[in-house]
Parts: structure tokens; C-alpha cells; sequence
């Protein structure tokens, strides 16, 4: 089936919705193709692919949502689709704060979303990118001792028309590789990790993962053990975009602050950072990791402050959540899709699309000289929000690990642990860094992030 | 068109064909339906319909894989032929090639037992349910101000056929719920929530009395508001049996998976502490720990895994002693065992890993009262949360859904926001008592994989006791 055939599926939907009197409807067709190239072991391991196509499709009458998606597009599955959805609808009764679905509005491509090359690779370019990434960590040094990692290539198309007579496009590419290196030096052993993404496919260097990821485990060989105690920790980008997906984003999403479960609930407009700090969610940066131009409902997305200055702005909203506080959409519908991009998810759900942390002025060398006492930090691991509703979090600080002391980097530490709490640490800043590095973890959030320095963090050895 | 064992065949021979050593096939048609109650009132409802085929090709040693959401024949063939394809392109730099350990070719249906079907208990009914837990949590106390009530179902057909000649039908279904109160006061927030659930029919949500169970943690979560949190402190812990069972889950069942024993998981989910230490004493005599997918009812239930390979108990740690670990075919060709069917993928679309099916601490001779009479100053966790570990499963912590100071054998006070702290070996050596009261508990989200593939699983124990460090909020 090609898009043009999913968006007779969609306006097929909107005519059986119409035949069957339902007040709205709305299609969401999504086609996607992800190669994964797995390295384990220092080798390939896994080469692997799926062609995924699928229709989402949500029903109101009376108030009452209902929701379906499906893999089967024929008419007769259509008609059982939206049958369905309309049962479930009567289930669930009338939603009284509901307004309605989205209307159309003007939407406009982000550039350097989309990228023939990218969306053309064949199968053996793919391969080869991932056995670049792997000589690249592999040649770095003798030290090297083993480098897993994996190479995700990703294209996907969407389609969403509405009852109201929205009907939108899209179409997306994506690159993400990620390497980890052990080294080893007698019975020395260390870890590093390298990283890489880009909507296009010139703006993706496969050498450089691997040899980044490489540097980092030779660098940190000859750990020493240091004791329990208060230091300035100095997370990289990489650790910044771990912390920010698993332990920050959640309380930013209107359903939290609506069950109270946000750590900063009470408290939106009031400042709960350090003035330096500034977040937004901004899903029109020209390739940015999670940039489009319109949410998962259909609503054009647009840049939302989270954090300005200290301040806390706004709430993320979908259309159904932002109804519940009588507010207008922010344009944060998601239906989240791994390794990335969307899904066919029955119905989205509010979030970010591509958190952006607005760089400052420091360099990191001058963030380092600045430090009396300190640990750079370049993997968190595990970070968790072990007491999600005060906003306290548990990590282990797991690779590239170096102490400092007096503004200079001394020598490589190993693996400590953090049990801290998010609102302290917004408000402990040290310093942020000048330049931003775009991330994607591991199931996570797509991430724009300089380094950041906090202080007064009690770490603990492993 | 061709019946799903005609179109699996078809996939097979056209794999051989174009120089598949070996090739296997996943063949789905899959339906779940579930819904979100709040506050008395359905917030979201849902239902999926689902159907592809995920083909596994080895060529010249090296893996591939290619799956497909549309079951047309065209499409399982091109899938087929893109497997083999990604594997002979991977292939051109393979020194050491996969091998596969040997095992019985079989034939056979795997039917999980229901007592109810899920359809004998439709959407409607299974709202009731929820609402009737919604108005056991608000009764308790209006500081609940919001209570959250998830009853989910899925029922999966599936085929399993390879080039060896195995041919599997499989027949499940299972169902859950998960109970969440919260509860808002002054500024403070306290959650208490509880799952049930397993494979099998409706009987999985029906016969625990879940009623019971939405009283007990509304009253938690709203003594919680009133309750201290706890300075640090290392000491005696007792942890309930849904404690244990995300404890098991992450320090026992993760590291025992051979992939993560090989580093294989260390770009992702992490490695194993325990990697060589096959043989040697990693816990006290009192620590057993097991796999077992025929557990009726548990939610990592099978009867063949996605190898085809026929289930058994696996026996990872006997007294204290590191005994085996969790295999796939080719692992176990590895490590020179037999495969114990460890091999699973959340759905056709993805490649199976090792996965853990139900994994749990045995039980031993130990009543809960025993294990209280003993203990002058300590504490008793219930229910989990959320863990964070390293990526060895060495240091880990993991809070607790509510916990009790023990004082002088008795339970005294309640304490809000307690997490547990240890590293594996010290506290697993520390354990000096295990209960007989053996639960399997559902855990309904382990994820493993790139791409990510979150799994049901059924994790679990009795009461245990052992040393480790609780600490309190670092919050408000």
C-alpha cells in the first residue's frame, strides 16, 4: 500500500463515520520502515528491518471518545474499525469538558526533516555505515577491548484527516548510532560512548561515534576510587539528555499537574530554577531530532517555554487534556513510536516533541576551572524518578567519569551513585554550557542540550 | 489465499531457497482492548487489531530479520527475502559464525488454560469492575483525589514454524489490572497503586479480591500524607513478596540473562555482575532461584519459546550457588548447555532476545511472623516502585510502595517514600530468612532490545530478609 492508497483508507473512514452519524471523526495512517544493525561483541550481529503500516482511528458522538488501531486497511476492516471505535465511544459516555477535534490549519514542512537519501538507503549502505561505526572504535586503540552499539535508520510518512476536514502530510527521515567501547589495560577496564543522529543523511558521521565512544574508555583506564561526598557534578550532553527524558519531562505534561503527581504542581509561573535556566520544547528547529510540523493529532506545533529564566511557563497539552482546563492545545498530541518518530498508538497522549535547553555562556574548559571540587560526568545510567511526585531521582554515574579539583581534571573515577532530587538540582545550577549537542537515548526523549554544572550533589562510590 | 500454516511454509521454503541455513517464522493475529477509569469515570478507551509475520534468517553464520505488518502473501515473501538479504550483506566479515545448539523438532499446540474467557466478560462488565474499585478508594477518604483504574486484555494467535521442521500453534490470552490512589494534601502527594493479573482468562482479575486490594492502598496512600519519611540507615529489611518480585526481576533475572552475561546487552540494558562466576557462591544457602514459563496464570507464561524449544524450569542460583543461566539456542551452543527456552519477542515485529519468563526467589519454611519475632530494629517494605541500578545489576536501589519501622518484633510506623539500597553480593549473602508464603507477582513492563521491546513478565517469592540501607525524600 502506498500513501496515497492509506489516504483513501483515511477518507474512507471519514464517510463510513459520516454514514454511521458520528459527530467526529479522525483517520491517522502511518507507514514506517526501521533497519537496525546491532553490533555486539566488536562484530555485527543482528541486521534486521520491519515495514510497519497501520490506521488509528478515533470516534466522538455525543461527547464520548472511542478509539481503535489496526493493521488491516481493507473496506470491510474499515467498517469493523469505526464500529468498533463507536461501541467503545458509548462505553465510555459523554466527556463533558470535550470540545472538539482539531480544525485545519496552515501547516508548513520544518526543513531538513526529510532526506531522499536517507529515506533511499539500501540495505548494504546501511551495513556499511554500521561497520564504520565499528572500525572507528575498533582501530581507535589497542585498549579496545569491545564495542557494541547499534546503527538505527528510520522513515516513516503520516497522514491525518479529520471530520472537520483536516488533512495533513508528512514525512520524516532519521539516523541514530550509538557506541559503547570497553577498554582494557592489564586489569584496568573502563567504558566509554559515542553518539550520533541527524534527520539527514550528510549531517550523520559514523567515525566520529566510534571514535568519541573510543576516547572516552581509553581516557577513563586507571580509575581510582574516591570517597562519599558533596562535589560539583558536570554532566555532559549526553548525561544532561538522560536526566532531562526520564526524570525532568514528565512533570511538564498537563496530566501530571492535573493529578498532582508533578514535583513542581502549585507552582507554575513561579520561579523553580535558577535564573540561567531557560527550556523550551521547540519543534520547529531545522532538523531537529523530534522537529515536525504538526502533532499527532493534526495541530501545528510551535515553540513552548517550559522553563524561561527560572520560571516556570507552561504545561504541555494535547486537544483532549487542554479541554479538561478549558485551555487551547499547545500542539503536544504524541503517539511516541520507538526507536523514534510516531506510531498508530489509538490515541495520543500529551508530551514534548524535542526538548531544547537554551545554551549560556560558559566553555567547558572554563566551567572546569571554575570547579574547586568536582566530577565530570559524561554517562548517567538507570536514572530514574524513584519518588516521581517530590521529584527525587536515583542514577549511577557510569562512564567517563574524571575528578576535578581546582579547576583541573585529575584523573578517571569510577562508577558512583546519585540520589538527589530534581527541584534542588534546578536550583543549584553552576553554570551551562555555550554549545548545544542534539541527543536521542536509548527509549528516551529527543534532546538538545548543552553541558551543566550543579552543585553540592553527594555522590557515592559503587 | 493461503491459511497461515500454508504462508508460513511458503516463507520457509522460499528462505531456504535463496540460502538460508536456517530461518524461522512468526506468523500473529493478535486483539487487546483496555481502558483508562479516573475518578468514577472511563478517560480513555481502546482496542487494537494486529496481524504480521516477523521472519528470522541465518545465512553464512550471520542473523537476520525482517517483519511485516500485512499478511499477504507478497509481503511475507518480500519480508522473507529482505531477512535473508540483511543477513548475507552482514555476513561478508564473519569469523566466527552463529551456531545453533541441537534441539527436539516439535509439533504441538500450546493453549493457555482459562477458567472464563475474556469475551464472557465483556468491555461493560470489566467498567463495573473498575467502578466499583473507584468507589471502594474514594469512600475511604476524600484527601484521594484522584484514582486510576487500568483493565487491559489481549488474546494472540500464533504460528511458529523453521526450517527444521517445528510447527507450533499457540492459543493466549491474559488480563490485568492495575489499582492506583492518590492522594493530595497540604502540598504533599502520596501514591499507592497494586497489579493483578496473568495469563489465562478474566479469572486472572476477578478472583483476587481486587475490591480489598483498592481499600487497603487508598488507606495507604492517605496515611502516607501523615506518615514520616526516614533518615538513612542500614539495617534488617523485610520486603513482601511484590517487593521481591521487581527485586528478583532486576538483580536476579536480568544478570542472569546469558546475552548480558556475554556483554552482548552493554550498549543498552547493561551486563552482568556475575559474568564467569558460574559455580560460585553468590547468595546464602537459603537463596534459590528459578525461571519457569509453565507456571499457570504467571504473565510470563509459555510452553515454547519463540525458538521453538520446549519450556523447563530453569535453575539459576541453588543454594547460594550460580548455576546456569537463561540460554537461547545459540548461547547455549556457547556455554555448552542444553537450550532451556529463553528466547521471546514482544511481537512478530521484532527479533527475539533473551527474555525472563517467570522468574522468582523459591520459597523456604520461614511464616512472616517468625521473620518479625527476630528483628529489635528494622524494616518491613511493601509493594515497588521504581528501581534504579548499574549496569553490572551490582549497586542497586528500588522504593518501595509504603514501609513500617519494626521495633522489637512488631510493625510500629508507617514510613512514606522509603527506598532500599544495596549491592547484590553483600545483600544476597546477608539473606537469613525466606518465607513459605511464595507468590508470583505480574510485572508488566520489562523492557530489553533495540528497538526497545517491552514484555509482560511474572516475577515474585515469599518474604525475604536481609540487610540493606533504607533512605527517605529527598524532597518535600
Amino acid at each position: 500500500m502506498n500513501m496515497s492508497e492509506m489516504h483513501d483508507a483515511c477518507l474512507e473512514a471519514m464517510k463510513i463515520g459520516k454514514g454511521l452519524n458520528l459527530d467526529e471523526v479522525e483517520a491517522y495512517a502511518l507507514e514506517k520502515e526501521i533497519i537496525t544493525v546491532r553490533i555486539v561483541n566488536s562484530k555485527i550481529f543482528e541486521s534486521k528491518g520491519i515495514l510497519d503500516r497501520g490506521l488509528a482511528v478515533r470516534v466522538v458522538k455525543n461527547k464520548a471518545m472511542g478509539s481503535v488501531s489496526a493493521t488491516t486497511l481493507s473496506a470491510d476492516s474499515l467498517k469493523e474499525i469505526l464500529k468498533n471505535a463507536s461501541s467503545s465511544a458509548q462505553i465510555r459516555g459523554p466527556a463533558e469538558h470535550w470540545t472538539s477535534l482539531p480544525q485545519q490549519s496552515k501547516v508548513k514542512a520544518v526543513p531538513k526533516c526529510w532526506d531522499k537519501n536517507l529515506a533511499e538507503l539500501t540495505v548494504e549502505e546501511a551495513i556499511n555505515v554500521a561497520f564504520k561505526m565499528l572500525d572507528s572504535a575498533t582501530n581507535y586503540s589497542r585498549k579496545v577491548s569491545d564495542v557494541s552499539g547499534s546503527l538505527n535508520v528510520v522513515r516513516e510518512s503520516v497522514i491525518i484527516t479529520n471530520s472537520h476536514g483536516l488533512d495533513v502530510e508528512d514525512k520524516g527521515t532519521y539516523i541514530i548510532g550509538t557506541i559503547t567501547t570497553e577498554a582494557r589495560d592489564g586489569s584496568a577496564a573502563s567504558s566509554g560512548v559515542g553518539f550520533g543522529s541527524s534527520r539527514t543523511l550528510t549531517g550523520f558521521n559514523a567515525d566520529q561515534i566510534g571514535v568519541e565512544s573510543a576516547d572516552m574508555a581509553v581516557k577513563s583506564l586507571g580509575a581510582k576510587k574516591i570517597g562519599e561526598g558533596e562535589y560539583s557534578i558536570i554532566l555532559t550532553p549526553f548525561a544532561i539528555s538522560d536526566l532531562l527524558a526520564f526524570v525532568f519531562a514528565s512533570h511538564f505534561i498537563s496530566k501530571s499537574y492535573q493529578d498532582k503527581v508533578s514535583c513542581f504542581y502549585g507552582k507554575l509561573g513561579q520561579k523553580i530554577a535558577d535564573e540561567n535556566l531557560t527550556i523550551y520544547d521547540d519543534p520547529l528547529v531545522e532538523g531537529g531530532l523530534g522537529s515536525k510540523s504538526f502533532d499527532d493529532e493534526g495541530v501545528p506545533t510551535s515553540k513552548i517555554p517550559l522553563i524561561e529564566n527560572g520560571f516556570f511557563k507552561k504545561l504541555l497539552y494535547d486537544t483532549f487534556y487542554a479541554s479538561k482546563d478549558k485551555v487551547q492545545t499547545t500542539g503536544n498530541a504524541l503517539r511516541v513510536g520507538g526507536p523514534i518518530g510516531r506510531s498508530y498508538d489509538p490515541f495520543p497522549f500529551p508530551g514534548p516533541h524535542n526538548i531544547f535547553v537554551k545554551p549560556s555562556d560558559y566553555a567547558v574548559e572554563e566551567l572546569i576551572k571554575e570547579t574547586k571540587r568536582g566530577i565530570l560526568v559524561s554517562r548517567i545510567w538507570y536514572t530514574y524518578p524513584i519518588n516521581p511526585e517530590k521529584g527525587d531521582f536515583s542514577t549511577t554515574a557510569r562512564s567517563g567519569n574524571f575528578l576535578i579539583e581546582n579547576g583541573e581534571i585529575k584523573h578517571p573515577v569510577g562508577m558512583m551513585r546519585i540520589f538527589d532530587n530534581l527541584p534542588r538540582w534546578l536550583n543549584n545550577i553552576g553554570g551551562i554550557g555555550q554549545e548545544v549537542r542534539q541527543v536521542m537515548q536509548w527509549h528516551a526523549l529527543p534532546t538538545t542540550v548543552p553541558i551543566i554544572k550543579f552543585e553540592n550533589v553527594k555522590a557515592t562510590p559503587v | 489465499m493461503l491459511s497461515l500454516e500454508e504462508l508460513a511454509s511458503k516463507a520457509i521454503e522460499r528462505a531456504s531457497k535463496i540460502g538460508a541455513q536456517y530461518a524461522d517464522i512468526r506468523i500473529e493475529k493478535s486483539e487487546g482492548e483496555g481502558f483508562l477509569l479516573e475518578n468514577g469515570k472511563v478517560e480513555h478507551i481502546a482496542s487494537g487489531i494486529d496481524g504480521g509475520a516477523g521472519i528470522r534468517a541465518l545465512v553464512q553464520g550471520s542473523w537476520g530479520f525482517y517483519a511485516t505488518s500485512k499478511l499477504a502473501e507478497e509481503n511475507v515473501v518480500k519480508a522473507t527475502e529482505l531477512a535473508v538479504k540483511l543477513a548475507k550483506t552482514a555476513s561478508i566479515r564473519v569469523t566466527e559464525p552463529i551456531r545453533l545448539a541441537e534441539v527436539k523438532v516439535v509439533k504441538d499446540k500450546d493453549v493457555v488454560k482459562v477458567k472464563k474467557k475474556l469475551e464472557d466478560y465483556p468491555v461493560e462488565e470489566r467498567v463495573k469492575l473498575a467502578k466499583d474499585c473507584d468507589s471502594a478508594m474514594r469512600k475511604v477518604s476524600d484527601r484521594i483525589h484522584k484514582t486510576s483504574i487500568v483493565i487491559g486484555s489481549d488474546k494472540l494467535l500464533k504460528i511458529f514454524h523453521n526450517t527444521e521442521g517445528a510447527l507450533i500453534n499457540y492459543d493466549y490470552s491474559k488480563c490485568y489490572i492495575r489499582l492506583e490512589a492518590i492522594a493530595h494534601e497540604a502540598g504533599l502527594t502520596e501514591v499507592a497503586g497494586r497489579e493483578e493479573g496473568g495469563a489465562g482468562g478474566i479469572e486472572r482479575i476477578t478472583e483476587p479480591n481486587v475490591i480489598e486490594i483498592s481499600e487497603t492502598i487508598a488507606k495507604k496512600a492517605h496515611d502516607l500524607l501523615k506518615a514520616p519519611t526516614p533518615p538513612a540507615e542500614k539495617l534488617p529489611v523485610i520486603m513482601d513478596q511484590d517487593y521481591v518480585a521487581l527485586l528478583t526481576h532486576e538483580i536476579l533475572g536480568h544478570p542472569s540473562e546469558a546475552d548480558r552475561v556475554m556483554g552482548r546487552e552493554a550498549a543498552w540494558a547493561g551486563v552482568a555482575w556475575w559474568k564467569g562466576m558460574l559455580g560460585q557462591k553468590v547468595g546464602s544457602d537459603l537463596l534459590n532461584v528459578s525461571d519457569d514459563p509453565r507456571i499457570e496464570g504467571g504473565l510470563g507464561y509459555y510452553r515454547y519459546d519463540d525458538e521453538g524449544v520446549p519450556a523447563e524450569e530453569k535453575i539459576l542460583i541453588k543454594n547460594g550457588v550460580l548455576t546456569n543461566h537463561m540460554h537461547s539456542r545459540e548461547t547455549a551452543a556457547i556455554f555448552g548447555v542444553k537450550p532451556n527456552a529463553g528466547m521471546r519477542a514482544s511481537s512478530y515485529r521484532f527479533m527475539p532476545l533473551i527474555r525472563m519468563s517467570n522468574t522468582f526467589i523459591k520459597p523456604s519454611d520461614w511464616t512472616f511472623e517468625e521473620m518479625l519475632e527476630d528483628v529489635d530494629r528494622g524494616v518491613y517494605v511493601v509493594g515497588n516502585k521504581i528501581p534504579s541500578i548499574d549496569m553490572k545489576r551490582y549497586n542497586w536501589q528500588i522504593s518501595a510502595q509504603w514501609a513500617f519501622l519494626v521495633e522489637k518484633g512488631e510493625l510500629t510506623k508507617l514510613l512514606r517514600d522509603v527506598t532500599v539500597a544495596g549491592v547484590a553480593p553483600e545483600f544476597f549473602i546477608s539473606i537469613d530468612a525466606v518465607g513459605k508464603d511464595f507468590q508470583i507477582r505480574p510485572v508488566p513492563s520489562c523492557g530489553k532490545g533495540d528497538p526497545m521491546q517491552g514484555l509482560h513478565v511474572g516475577n515474585g517469592g515469599p518474604h525475604i530478609r536481609g540487610i540493606a540501607t533504607i533512605q527517605g525524600a529527598q524532597g518535600a
